[in-house]
């Protein structure tokens, strides 16, 4: 099919653990630029495992100027997506992309889910301890939701316009 | 609740909203069109008299009425309509897995009315209650357990009767708790079946489909538009928009349309912030009576759509009762319905541009559905791995057939009603007075739907 890579979530915990587990939880349905943040795992391949850092950009989705830096491929626009029991904190995010950017979601849950980005057809778990990170490049117009399959909560919308 | 996964109840994407400048230019050209229509309008009705009609060669007319095909086509519907039940009823519960919801709201709903404007009343062919209904009054005549219906169909009821079933169809897509569920369609397919015998029971087969049953009057509405045509035994081909003034002026007739044209305006009005903003408060004050908050929304949404479908016949008769203060007609109703043909090609757009993309996408689902209907693991046609292909149709080429597809509607509109009033009024300045009110009615519905468009999930 398309370019699209679904990490793993294997090396989560461990990663987690180094980290210090105990950081402040991401700000709840956010997304931040790329552009003047040092994407994480710079060097490895578009299946990126995040470690939970705390985010530090504004508190708005935002379009990455695409093909304007010359940055790795993953460098595309970021949101991470925080669940509480299944529902979005802060309400479900809306992820706004150009077509062609590689998307970068990191999700957050404290409880076991499995996410569904419809259209796109890609399926990621998530749980507590277990924030996972989904990459692919979107390549669909549209507007496509973001199910949480165990609680049935939108979770987030994937705006991706021409 | 949310937009993105309930609008049109099934779809798991949604349009984009149409772009500032294009609504511009789409303006600019309903503008364009509209003064075209004052300026240049024919004189003497065109489309009034029999349309000229080139029969498809006699052959393939015969083969395609014959009787076999006949009996074929409504097998064939009876048969869906039973797969569709026990699927429904016995199949998986899920939505997404049951064919059931994507084959009623897609595959039927908006798909067999983009078939209809291709290729004329094809639904009349494959309705499994009129083959059922001769069937049934076929056996009656042989037992002689008595052959007419008992009654005659009240003038009055018109259209009525359909317009009641089309909401609660729409109702039922858009609002009801579980309305998409392959249960519920399937027990709503026998409720409307018992509904539709009773009716023509009553009043005979071919007198309630004429009028009173809602699907017949949906798809034949559309298939007016159509290039195709059936006279009696002959199929062939007729001018475009000449079979719309056929349209009977019934009563009821502007509350169909107005069924048509208003549910599809909730639907999309469902995704705008203008709904978000008032929805949620309805929704409490009504809580504030007495119900749950799910009835509440329910009711909330209830009276979001029943104001919808209001609000647009409202409109239309007000701007018929403009026109009027021209002399030379009689009062508001007759002439709404005399002029309702008119709207057909604004329900016709609203609906093409509102649920094409969800026809192009979700109408996909039916190729791997149509392996394994009830959802059992089935793989009958070796389909079932099939996904859909969400590249088929890109934003901006949806934006430009959406826009197309607007002004289109505007103008055809603007043309029939332009034609009826020349062959209603006594002369021709008269006309052009009474069609300025229903310029202002088709700008304001062609502006709606632009501004609906321009505002999906924006």
């Amino acid at each position: 099919m398309r370019a699209l890579t679904i990490p793993a979530t294997l090396a989560a915990a461990a990663v987690l653990a180094a980290c210090g587990g105990g950081e402040p939880p991401l700000p709840a349905a956010t997304a931040a630029p790329a552009t003047g943040e040092t994407p994480p795992a710079t060097d490895e391949p578009p299946v990126t495992e995040t470690p939970a850092t705390t985010e530090t950009g504004p508190a708005t989705t935002e379009t990455a100027p695409a093909g304007t830096e010359p940055e790795p491929p993953e460098a595309g626009p970021t949101a991470a997506v925080s669940l509480e029991g299944g529902e979005p904190a802060g309400g479900a995010a809306r992820i706004e992309v150009t077509r062609g950017d590689t998307v970068t979601i990191r999700i957050r849950s404290d409880s076991p889910e499995e996410i569904h980005v419809h259209g796109y057809d890609l399926t990621l778990a998530v749980g507590p301890g277990q924030p996972a990170t989904l990459s692919f490049v979107a390549e669909l117009e549209g507007i496509f939701a973001l199910e949480a399959h165990g609680s049935g909560a939108h979770v987030a919308e994937l705006v991706v316009s021409p | 609740m949310n937009g993105i996964v309930l609008g049109h109840g099934l779809s798991g994407r949604a349009d984009l909203p149409i772009p500032g400048w294009l609504v511009g230019w789409a303006a600019a050209g309903v503008l364009a069109v509209s003064f075209a229509a004052l300026a240049a309008f024919w004189r003497s009705p065109r489309l009034e008299s029999p349309a000229p009609f080139r029969p498809l060669p006699a052959p393939l007319s015969r083969a395609l009425t014959s009787v076999a095909a006949e009996a074929l086509c409504g097998l064939a519907g009876v048969f869906l309509l039973g797969v569709l039940v026990w699927a429904g009823l016995t199949g998986d519960r899920s939505t997404a897995e049951n064919a059931v919801p994507t084959f009623v709201y897609v595959t039927f709903w908006v798909g067999l009315a983009a078939v209809s404007v291709l290729a004329g009343d094809v639904f009349r062919a494959f309705n499994p209650w009129r083959a059922l209904g001769r069937g049934a009054s076929w056996a009656a005549r042989r037992l002689r357990a008595g052959g007419g219906s008992p009654l005659s169909y009240p003038d009055r009821l018109g259209r009525w009767p359909a317009a009641a079933g089309l909401a609660g169809f729409v109702w039922l897509e858009l609002i009801a708790p579980g309305g998409t569920e392959p249960r519920t369609v399937a027990a709503a397919a026998l409720v409307y079946t018992a509904v539709t015998f009773l009716g023509m029971a009553l009043y005979g087969v071919e007198p309630w489909l004429a009028r009173g049953e809602a699907f017949s009057a949906y798809f034949g509405a559309f298939a007016r538009v159509s290039p195709l045509e059936r006279r009696d035994r002959q199929i062939g081909l007729r001018p475009p928009l000449s079979g719309l003034p056929g349209l009977e002026p019934l009563p009821g007739t502007v509350a169909l349309l107005a069924v048509m044209i208003g549910s599809v305006t909730f639907d999309g009005l469902q995704e705008t912030d203008a709904w978000s903003a008032v929805g949620p408060r309805l929704s409490s004050a009504l809580g504030a009576l007495g119900p749950g908050p799910a009835l509440a929304d329910e009711l909330a949404a209830g009276v979001g759509l029943a104001v919808a479908i209001a609000a647009v016949g409202g409109f239309y008769l007000l701007g018929v009762a403009g026109a009027r203060t021209v002399p030379g007609t009689g009062g508001t109703r007759e002439l709404g319905r005399v002029l309702a043909h008119s709207l057909v090609p604004i329900a016709l757009v609203y609906a093409g541009a509102h649920y094409l993309t969800f026809l192009l996408f979700q109408g996909q689902a039916m190729g791997y559905l149509v392996s394994d209907p009830a959802g059992r693991g089935w793989d009958l046609f070796g389909t079932a791995g099939w996904a859909i292909d969400y590249g088929l149709i890109g934003a901006t080429t949806t934006w430009y057939v959406q826009v197309a597809l607007v002004v289109t509607g505007h103008a055809a509109a603007l043309a029939l009603a332009h034609d009826r009033a020349l062959a209603f009024y006594p002369d021709a300045r008269q006309a052009a007075r009474s069609q300025r009110w229903l310029l202002a009615v088709m700008v304001g519905f062609t502006s709606l739907a632009l501004w609906l468009l321009s505002q999906a999930n924006a």
